[in-house]
């Protein structure tokens, strides 16, 4: 009884209701794809009929004449965001790109195009249903873009096409590790830093397969890395981890060129720290504050972490420095993973030291925010 | 404004304190259940069906015979898609007024740049909360915790600002988190039950088989879960609280009052109970931390969203975890901490009469900041103009107490040892009357750096806001002898809980140098004051309250029988040793420099 009785307080239900309550979306396209038989992931515009209408409170058709807003979650729209409904019904096409997994197109009554119409919105939203089914880009699909500090999938959650590939751990880190997607020619944009702010779980080792991944998509300094990862290693046997690419340390003319090669393993031979590299000189100075050096024209690297006693100096002749490539804004720096990959020549300062596993891309040491986790 | 007074054993129906806003509407609730065996249905299920149906014919007589405020038709949702928009804040920690901050380039991907005048601050979160959920149909806006400690508003007024503020915003419910009870259980009680106009919810917290007499107040003012009817959409929300960072709730005979049960065994319970109540979606607002999160979600097919908190991290785009059992996509999100980033999701869901379906979602985080909000709520600012100016008067927090000749930073640059945290080791351990070898404090009792947005070349006026921003906690100063091998457990335990932490000590210290292997997650190569650590032999150390007791798992320090509260307030240590210093850093006679005394090997 005192449950009905507190229960029974006056209520305030809403105040006014704004029509259209309800959006109603038809797919007209047929072949829309399943999670059994996802569509081809694809960069290229793809058109979705539709149907849209408006139902009012009580499911019946409303007149509506005005705007719906319009976005696909997740992937690109290529048209206009708002589409213009008359007498309670839009049907046309709609274009979009870069979907992946089951993808749906949101129209949303958010008031009209021209805002000055003053048209009170009432947010009803009709997503499409069945959602078009897409399979999930490959490291190369995702990271191929011309603009070398995005990818594919900038802004989303992304997943990551693994268990029908053969994705490899090919460095670990201390917060993070490094993968390739076997599958796939060495260069071809198919690899990637996985930011795990801890050391990675103990599975997780040179040449071990990755079979699941999926993490919050992100550019830090200018290299792509997924943070946050969900990921599952495979009890595949270890497969030894792809050779270096070996690079041109004059290969300046077109560095976007190297971004197929971000976060890949590369070598670079015969070459040396530059004369200038003392005093006021920029690179020098760029090497004190954050540890990088100079190497042939437009490379640098850092070994800060896993060889940090080794000191380098002007006019030093370097037969071979190999490791990660690692894209920091505009700059190409290599990430020696141990002593081994950085080769002095005679007379030079030894290139060796305690092992200790390399920072992630773009960490000039502890540079990503030490993050501020269980408190005090 | 009254307390929330029910019968013992039943949850309020349409519980206590007068709310501020109308909307929503509809609250029901269930029993706060003793613990159960895992699975269902449990002895209690027969009293909760009879609660959850008395509940459902109440609802039903209402909407037929009391007067409702321009009541209009709630539609028949099922087989329609509708919207939801979930406003989220998280870990406030009393950053209600903006403050000095230099964003990392983290920040900076999510929007925050550098270059503002100042960051955060509840009026511009009101603006922004109230302006989004004027753009949005059916909204919640949810706290994940922490709203209390952080900034010197805190230590005066208790908490009364952020319950005030936060109910000024709209805010519908918060979880309880464990910087609620920084000024203890009963303060919590009494700020809540005088203040708040949201819910406070705590679904994994027992408060009946507690005899402390707190524990009562506690379940008179918070619920397990509520459910939330927004124009016909039924979302049922449960609060997940903390227990990782409450090292006393675990305790067999806790003072908190508090028995814990376990949160899958919480979570299923109270979700079959929204359930029958007719909810839609389940929603979890949790202050358990990102991993207990994501299991959560991989694990317990019940829940639909999870709104987290805790860690401080803000992560755009938010995760998105496939639960094990449905395949069901499961939203959770983070929007960082000390007022930065106001979250919103969106989500489309598909109503059935079996419930509700998330079919799609779309996520935005709003940076905070005066450069992305030019004008705070004046309600909120109204509000805080109280408080302000009685903190101006009594503290003068204007005042200069030193000068930074270049930021002082509370991590290490590689992950060791820090400026401020070497100063504040130092200063505890050499205040007159404390005098030890050694000193330890957690790196995490230092929250923030000072003078952030010092560039080269300028000065940065220390002033004694900055100060308590930067050690917000009122801890004291203890001391207590170890022998040499508890010395080398205690730097074996901050090895350990570092390497879990990106290697970035957990620590900081005096009198004390040595080498950190997150790898084999042990100190090596220790020397107190120079000489190597003697395992035979004692020292005295100087160090907090709160590790003392056993805080963020320094259990090696609470079973220690010789400790001394000294009662010196360490925000006073430093705050004397900033004084008797007043530039900083001193290099030449390394003062808050530093010097590797914790050298990380990775």
């Amino acid at each position: 009884m005192l449950l009905t009785l507190l229960a029974c307080a006056p209520q305030k239900i809403a105040t006014e209701r704004v029509e259209p309550t309800f959006v109603y979306v038809t797919v007209l396209t047929e072949d829309l794809g399943s999670a059994e038989s996802p569509l081809a992931f694809t960069t290229d515009v793809v058109p979705l009929r539709v149907r849209v209408e408006t139902l009012d409170v009580d499911g019946d058709p409303y007149p509506f004449t005005g705007d719906l807003s319009v976005k696909v979650r997740p992937g690109i729209l290529e048209q206009e965001k708002w589409i213009s409904l008359s007498e309670g019904v839009f049907e046309g096409d709609i274009e979009l790109r870069n979907g992946f997994g089951p993808t749906r197109l949101w129209f949303s009554d958010e008031g009209d195009k021209d805002s000055s119409t003053g048209r009170q919105p009432s947010f009803a939203t009709g997503v499409t249903d069945p959602p078009l089914y897409y399979a999930l880009p490959t490291l190369a699909e995702m990271n191929e873009i011309e603009d070398v500090e995005s990818n594919q999938l900038a802004g989303e959650f992304a997943e990551i096409r693994a268990l029908d590939r053969d994705v490899r751990v090919s460095a670990v880190g201390v917060n993070g590790y490094w993968i390739t997607d076997m599958a796939d020619e060495p260069g071809s944009y198919n690899n990637l830093f996985v930011y795990t702010f801890s050391k990675p779980s103990d599975e997780t080792l040179v040449g071990s397969r990755v079979t699941l991944l999926t993490g919050s998509n992100q550019e830090y300094l200018g290299s792509t890395q997924l943070s946050f990862p969900t990921y599952v290693i495979g009890d595949d046997e270890l497969v030894t981890p792809p050779e270096p690419v070996l690079i041109s340390a004059s290969n300046c003319a077109d560095l976007a060129s190297l971004e197929g090669l971000e976060s890949a393993i590369v070598r670079i031979e015969d070459v040396t720290v530059p004369a200038g590299f003392s005093g006021t000189d920029e690179d020098y100075l760029d090497y004190v504050d954050y540890g990088q050096w100079p190497i042939g024209d437009c490379f640098y690297v850092d070994n800060n972490v896993t060889i940090p006693d080794f000191v380098p100096t002007a006019g030093l002749e370097i037969p071979y420095v190999q490791g990660i490539l690692n894209q920091v804004f505009d700059k190409w720096i290599l990430l020696p993973r141990d002593p081994d990959d950085l080769s002095v020549a005679a007379g030079g300062p030894p290139a060796s030291s305690g092992p200790r596993m390399p920072d992630p891309p773009g960490e000039f040491p502890h540079s990503h925010a030490p993050g501020e986790p269980c408190l005090p | 404004m009254g307390t929330w007074a029910e019968p013992r054993n039943s949850r309020p129906v349409n519980p206590g304190p007068a709310r501020t806003r109308g909307w929503p509407v509809g609250a029901i609730a269930g029993p706060r259940t003793a613990r159960y065996p895992r699975g269902f249905p449990s002895p209690g299920s027969l009293v909760r069906t009879i609660a959850a149906a008395s509940a459902l014919l109440a609802l039903t007589a209402c909407a037929q015979f009391i007067p409702t405020e321009k009541q209009v038709e709630v539609p028949a949702l099922a087989g329609q898609d509708v919207r939801l928009t979930i406003l989220h804040t998280s870990d406030i920690h009393s950053r209600l007024l903006p403050y000095q901050f230099d964003p990392s380039f983290t920040d900076n991907g999510l929007g925050l740049a550098d270059g503002a005048t100042d960051y955060g601050g509840i009026s511009r979160m009101a603006a922004v909360i109230k302006r989004e959920r004027a753009e949005a149909g059916r909204s919640l806006h949810l706290d994940s915790g922490d709203c209390f400690q952080g900034a010197i508003i805190f230590n005066e007024f208790q908490g009364e600002a952020e319950v005030r503020t936060l109910s000024a915003t709209g805010l519908d419910a918060a979880v309880i988190a464990n910087h609620e009870f920084d000024a203890g259980a009963h303060n919590l009680y009494a700020q809540m039950s005088s203040h708040a106009g949201y819910d406070l919810l705590a679904a994994n917290y027992d408060f009946e088989s507690s005899e402390e007499p707190w524990s009562n107040e506690l379940e008179r003012i918070s619920l397990p879960s509520k459910l939330y009817e927004l124009d016909g959409l039924r979302v049922g929300v449960i609060g997940l609280a903390n227990l990782s960072s409450l090292n006393s709730i675990s305790d067999e005979d806790n003072s908190m009052g508090i028995t814990v049960i376990p949160a899958e065994q919480a979570i299923r319970q109270e979700a079959w109970i929204l359930k029958a109540q007719g909810a839609d979606l389940i929603v979890a607002v949790s202050h358990m931390g990102l991993d207990d999160d994501i299991e959560h979600a991989r694990d317990i097919p019940e829940l639909d969203l999870i709104i987290g908190g805790h860690h401080h991290v803000a992560i755009d785009p938010p995760l998105v975890v496939t639960n094990e059992e449905t395949g069901k996509r499961i939203p959770v999100v983070h929007s960082g901490a000390f007022a930065k980033f106001v979250g919103r999701l969106d989500v489309v869901v598909r109503v059935s009469e079996d419930g509700g379906e998330i079919l799609s979602h779309s996520y935005e985080l709003f940076p905070i900041s005066s450069s992305t909000v030019s004008q705070g709520d004046s309600e909120i600012e109204d509000i805080l103009e109280e408080y302000v100016d009685v903190l101006d008067q009594t503290y003068r927090l204007d005042q200069v107490i030193g000068v930074a000749t270049e930021k002082l930073t509370r991590y290490g640059s590689l992950g060791g040892d820090s400026m401020l945290g070497n100063f504040t080791a130092e200063a505890m351990r050499s205040y007159p009357g404390v005098e030890t070898e050694i000193a330890v404090t957690n790196t995490l009792g230092i929250r923030s750096d000072i003078g952030a947005n010092l560039e080269e070349g300028e000065t940065w006026d220390i002033t004694l806001d900055d100060l308590f921003n930067s050690m917000p906690f009122d801890n004291t100063v203890t001391t207590m002898f170890l022998s040499g091998r508890e010395v080398q457990e205690l730097l074996d335990y901050v090895s350990e809980r570092s390497s879990e932490r990106g290697c970035n000590s957990q620590a900081q210290v005096s009198g004390i140098r040595f080498t950190m292997n997150c790898r084999d997650k042990l100190a090596e190569e220790i020397f107190i004051n120079g000489v190597p650590l003697n395992l035979d032999g004692t020292y005295e150390l100087a160090t907090n309250n709160y590790i003392a007791h056993g805080g963020s798992g320094f259990s090696m320090l609470e079973r220690n029988t010789t400790q001394f509260d000294t009662g010196i307030s360490i925000r006073d240590v430093v705050r004397a040793a900033i004084t008797d210093q007043y530039y900083l850093p001193d290099p030449d006679n390394n003062v808050a420099v530093e010097d590797g005394r914790i050298q990380p090997v990775f």
